[in-house]
């Protein structure tokens, strides 16, 4: 019988028969938001008549969720608790680690009716700026530009937010940021110290600290702007919330997994828990950092 | 039910596909003068965000071939969400086919194509902005077989992947294809946009009305005016006009002559079909 390892999953304390060195080993002294496992199986290549057949993706009638994705395994997802997975690449690689803790952590959240935004986070003075925004917008690059800036890190593109507590609280992902080769540039990073995501891809990974659960302070949807200047809109009640598509990750699939209600109520509490604003601001990467210091000394208003 | 279908706005970049848009737009408004940056009709380039919210994994983690494979059905759930009879959608790859062999625009789901073409002289000229490089590493793009538009090695732009490829593949891609098919030669669209505007409108089997007020309401100086004033969302080089020129002619001006010798060399043949040579 292999043993298993008991890592931290976004504040769960998952149970792997591998190592994952994106998780932090699980530390006795923590409180887990409640177990999950990943246990090495023959996970079938489709689902009995499915309420969605997508090419990576498909949901069964009682809310399971198989992901066929070549570069990482096949997995089977169930009452968001147990991962089966068949795997196709080293579960230590790059690229399965990326898809396990990005796009299978993300339904199994939903599975289990948890609030997870499509954002990268950072913490400045102890509270965390949530960077959200469709896929390409820069979130994860803005978020290194913040850090080079002073702020930690806290998540990159998918943050849990823990809505049951008076505090908005957005736990810790794994230690890894991944970028792309002219963030990396612009940034300084040595080559050395970025990883491959997957061979024929020039994204990276960069390790990051491991980080600590924090309230939320501010959540920022950022929008790329057609003109040369940063922008930035305080949004009130459910505007800041509003549409969910560029705010909720695989927003869709957490309509297909019938989520949609306990979403709208989380994102509810959301709105009336955490300021937000509307940052746009050109793709212009020679502008990277002083995009985020505008930011930092925007965030001044709401500390 | 009848399935939503597509008809594609195809071309080589800078060939009049975002003016043809303008008009349809200023259509779509009575012929008032459409925002350049918030359009009616809403035909963008697929992106990875439509890619990622159909398939739900992260779009920028999949390659240039697994893209490929899923456009046909990132296409058919783009339809199917519409909920329109036509949906009227920009592109600027080439006709072209992924690994499974099936074109990425699926067959099942055209109702026919819009080419747009340009003389590739002029195309250079205007194309060297617009892929943010010199006149004469855009005559290398116009004759480069593999090239591939919003291929970002540094970074991914907003866009999907599209495979260009060379000037004279792609002209003949689209015109020796079997999707039912309009040609609109720009240079006839600038020497009477009217008439061009009115065959368009015919293929696409919308009402002529308005015709004259949507070509006057986009005319060039007004959108180079708009673009002026509030910048334009599409332009790939914040730096560059987007909407420079639109002469024709200007290739003969501008190309030297040895510039000229390589574009008549590489694309004679499909120049001397569509009436450049």
């Amino acid at each position: 019988m292999q043993e298993m390892r008991q890592f931290n999953f976004y504040g769960y304390r998952l149970s792997s028969p591998w190592g994952l060195s994106w998780l932090s080993p699980w530390q006795e002294s923590e409180i887990a938001s409640g177990e999950m496992a990943i246990l090495e199986a023959e996970v079938p290549e489709s689902l009995p008549d499915p309420v969605e057949r997508g090419p990576f993706i498909q949901i069964g009638r009682e809310g399971e969720v198989l992901l066929d994705m070549k570069h990482a395994g096949r997995f089977l997802l169930r009452n968001g608790r147990e991962i089966l997975v068949s795997p196709f690449e080293s579960p230590e690689s790059e690229a399965f680690q990326s898809f396990l803790t990005g796009t299978v952590a993300g339904l199994l959240f939903h599975q289990k009716s948890r609030l997870a935004l499509h954002a990268s986070a950072v913490v400045v003075r102890g509270r965390a700026i949530l960077l959200s925004g469709w896929a390409t917008v820069g979130k994860s690059a803005l978020a290194a530009a913040l850090m080079e800036q002073g702020a930690e890190f806290l998540s990159d593109d998918l943050c849990l937010v823990d809505m049951s507590r008076e505090e908005a609280i957005v736990s810790a992902g794994p230690s890894r940021i991944r970028l792309w080769p002219d963030v990396g540039d612009y940034l300084g990073f040595p080559e050395e110290a970025r990883y491959p995501l997957r061979s024929g891809l020039r994204k990276f990974t960069l390790v990051t600290q491991t980080a600590s659960p924090v309230r939320a302070g501010l959540l920022v949807r950022a929008e790329d702007a057609h003109h040369r200047s940063v922008q930035f809109v305080h949004l009130r009640g459910m505007h800041s919330v509003m549409p969910p598509h560029s705010l909720v990750y695989q927003h869709r699939f957490a309509g297909l997994l019938q989520r949609q209600k306990p979403m709208l109520t989380a994102l509810s509490t959301l709105a009336g828990k955490v300021p937000a604003i509307r940052m746009e601001f050109p793709r212009q990467m020679q502008q990277l950092r002083e995009i985020a210091s505008s930011l930092l000394q925007h965030v001044e208003t709401y500390w | 039910m009848k399935e939503t279908e597509y008809i594609w706005l195809a071309s080589y970049p800078k060939s009049g596909n975002t003016w043809v848009r303008m008009m349809l737009n200023s259509l779509a408004l009575g012929g008032a003068v459409p925002d350049i940056n918030d359009l009616e009709l809403k035909v963008p380039i697929v992106s990875y965000t439509n890619l990622q919210e159909q398939f739900g994994v992260e779009a920028t983690e999949l390659t240039y071939s697994e893209i490929a494979l899923v456009r046909p059905e990132l296409y058919r759930r783009l339809a199917l969400e519409s909920g329109r009879d036509v949906l009227i959608h920009k592109v600027h790859d080439q006709l072209w086919g992924n690994d499974a062999g099936e074109p990425v625009f699926p067959k099942d789901r055209t109702r026919g194509v819009v080419y747009i073409v340009r003389d590739p002289r002029d195309v250079a000229v205007s194309a060297a902005a617009f892929f943010g490089t010199t006149i004469e590493a855009a005559v290398d793009i116009l004759a480069a077989e593999k090239y591939v538009l919003a291929y970002s090695p540094g970074g991914p732009s907003r866009q999907l992947p599209q495979l260009l490829g060379g000037w004279s593949t792609h002209v003949t891609s689209w015109l020796d294809g079997d999707f039912p098919l309009l040609l609109v030669r720009y240079e006839d669209l600038l020497d009477d946009p009217v008439a061009s505007l009115r065959k368009i409108v015919e293929f696409l089997g919308m009402s002529a009305e308005h015709v004259e007020a949507a070509v006057a309401a986009t005319h060039f100086d007004q959108l180079a005016r708009q673009e002026q004033q509030q910048g334009f969302r599409e332009n790939p080089h914040a730096k560059d006009k987007f909407f420079r020129s639109g002469k024709a002619g200007e290739g003969k001006l501008r190309l030297t002559p040895e510039q000229l010798v390589r574009i008549e060399t590489a694309h004679g043949a499909v120049m001397k079909r569509l009436g450049y040579l």
